[in-house]
């Protein structure tokens, strides 16, 4: 630590008052876990290796996406199709050669969870989807792990600490019952203003700093609220939920056991087609496609053989519908598909109707990739 | 007197408005079946009820001079 070129490197920040030479062996001794090399993930890393982290691991099973380089600033036009997580190792090491970087290319779950936490000493929930906050949650907290927690809703933003500091509550005390996708839609379906991914993942690296230093007050057992548009910032105080205790599973086997899908209102995966099988089934005579986006939506697809019906209006031509087909559904993302399945499955009887996964982007996507 | 209530995230685009005016209720139950009886479609909208930047866990008095936001959970990454 102490050689000139370390010094050079780290000196803006080793003159802060409350910093120093202390801060910065800390900082280099810590392991920091980012889940999700995305929006919020890629400034996070950014600012995470840049300080001198000594350690640092990123889990993220996706590649990279043309729809992702407007927010995530890590990667570039080049990587398209490539492992977020190699792009992003490559260049995070780059930037911080004394930054040793893990990667865990696979989607978070309640089996890797545990593994993977426990090496850790700090958890970043960059995610997009509460089945992972939940399970990142749940893990964490069995493993008393802090979490800085982010998240993101068009030109708005989250960010608390959970499992650290006295009487430290956890994302169960805060929202004790998950909502379902279609409740809370995520970037996909909502769309996001790549500053507020920005701010919030920065704010995440900060939070992870302050507790792995001991400067400042972390946001511990608070959760803050930021608008880009107003620029407002509204704090407020969390305290334990009688209700989150009963939610949560108590033991590494209750866990292992519980049923993350049925908890945030997943229960239509086995009703889930893939952008693979939809593309090979999509002109067979026995489907029948339906496209449930409102009417003037992009993209506009000619070559897909399909009745328009928008969501609102689905209940009232099920008559349109074809019994002895297989029916696809599809919207622009399979989200609003989920309302959709319901309707047809629960209040119409309808057994023989599936959904693409990830809607008609993801087949687009599916198609540009195989050319 | 009315209560003045904040809205975040989801929660504007459903009630059309950054902020709510509501007859006065005394208590945070009673506000969310005042909220359910008068705007059905956020009946299933899950928030927590935040009363003087304190997030509330159990049923809360809350009176004209309460600050008063609704903060519903986000997803996105």
């Amino acid at each position: 630590m102490q050689t000139t070129p370390s010094y050079e490197r780290y000196q803006r920040q080793l003159i802060l008052p409350n910093f120093g030479e202390a801060a910065q062996q800390k900082l280099a001794a810590a392991c920091v876990l980012v889940i999700g090399a995305g929006g919020l993930g890629c400034p996070a890393l950014q600012y995470l290796s840049a300080i001198g982290v000594g350690h640092i691991g990123i889990v993220d099973e996706d590649v990279v996406s043309i729809s992702n380089l407007h927010r995530q600033v890590l990667y570039t036009t080049d990587d398209l199709g490539k492992l977020k997580t190699e792009v992003a190792q490559d260049r995070i090491q780059k930037m911080n050669t004394n930054c040793i970087v893990l990667t865990h290319s696979v989607a978070i779950t309640q089996f890797n969870a545990f593994d993977i936490i426990s090496n850790y000493d700090v958890v970043l929930d960059c995610t997009d989807n509460f089945n992972a906050r939940y399970i990142i949650n749940d893990a964490c907290t069995l493993l008393k792990k802090p979490i800085v927690f982010g998240a993101v809703f068009q030109y708005e933003g989250q960010v608390a600490v959970f499992n650290h500091g006295i009487d430290a509550v956890h994302y169960r005390d805060l929202f004790p019952v998950s909502p379902t996708a279609a409740e809370a839609p995520n970037c996909i379906e909502s769309g996001v203003f790549n500053i507020v991914t920005g701010i919030i993942g920065t704010l995440q690296a900060g939070e992870a700093i302050k507790i792995i230093t001991g400067i400042g007050e972390p946001l511990s057992n608070r959760l803050m609220s930021y608008n880009s548009l107003s620029l407002n910032v509204y704090t407020v105080k969390l305290s334990k939920n009688p209700d989150a205790k009963k939610n949560t599973p108590a033991t590494k086997e209750e866990f292992l056991q519980y049923d993350y899908n049925q908890f945030c209102g997943l229960h239509h995966l086995k009703d889930e087609i893939s952008a693979e099988e939809f593309d090979a089934l999509r002109n067979r005579t026995d489907v029948q496609l339906i496209d449930i986006r409102n009417k003037d939506e992009q993209p506009h697809v000619d070559e897909l053989n399909a009745i328009r019906i928008p969501l609102s209006e689905l209940k009232f031509h099920i008559d349109l519908l074809k019994k002895e087909k297989q029916i696809i559904l599809f919207c622009h993302s399979g989200i609003r598909t989920l309302d959709a399945l319901d309707i047809l499955q629960d209040e119409c009887q309808l057994n023989n109707v599936s959904h693409l996964k990830g809607g008609i982007i993801k087949w687009l996507d599916y198609k540009s990739n195989k050319k | 007197m009315d209560i003045q209530i904040l809205l975040f995230g989801s929660l504007v685009d459903v009630f059309g408005k950054k902020q709510l005016q509501l007859a006065q209720v005394n208590d945070t139950d009673t506000l969310r079946l005042a909220l359910s009886a008068r705007y059905p479609s956020i009946r299933d909208a899950k928030f927590v009820i935040s009363v003087d930047k304190k997030i509330t866990v159990e049923n809360t008095a809350i009176d004209t001079t309460s600050e008063i936001a609704l903060l519903p959970p986000f997803s996105g990454g």
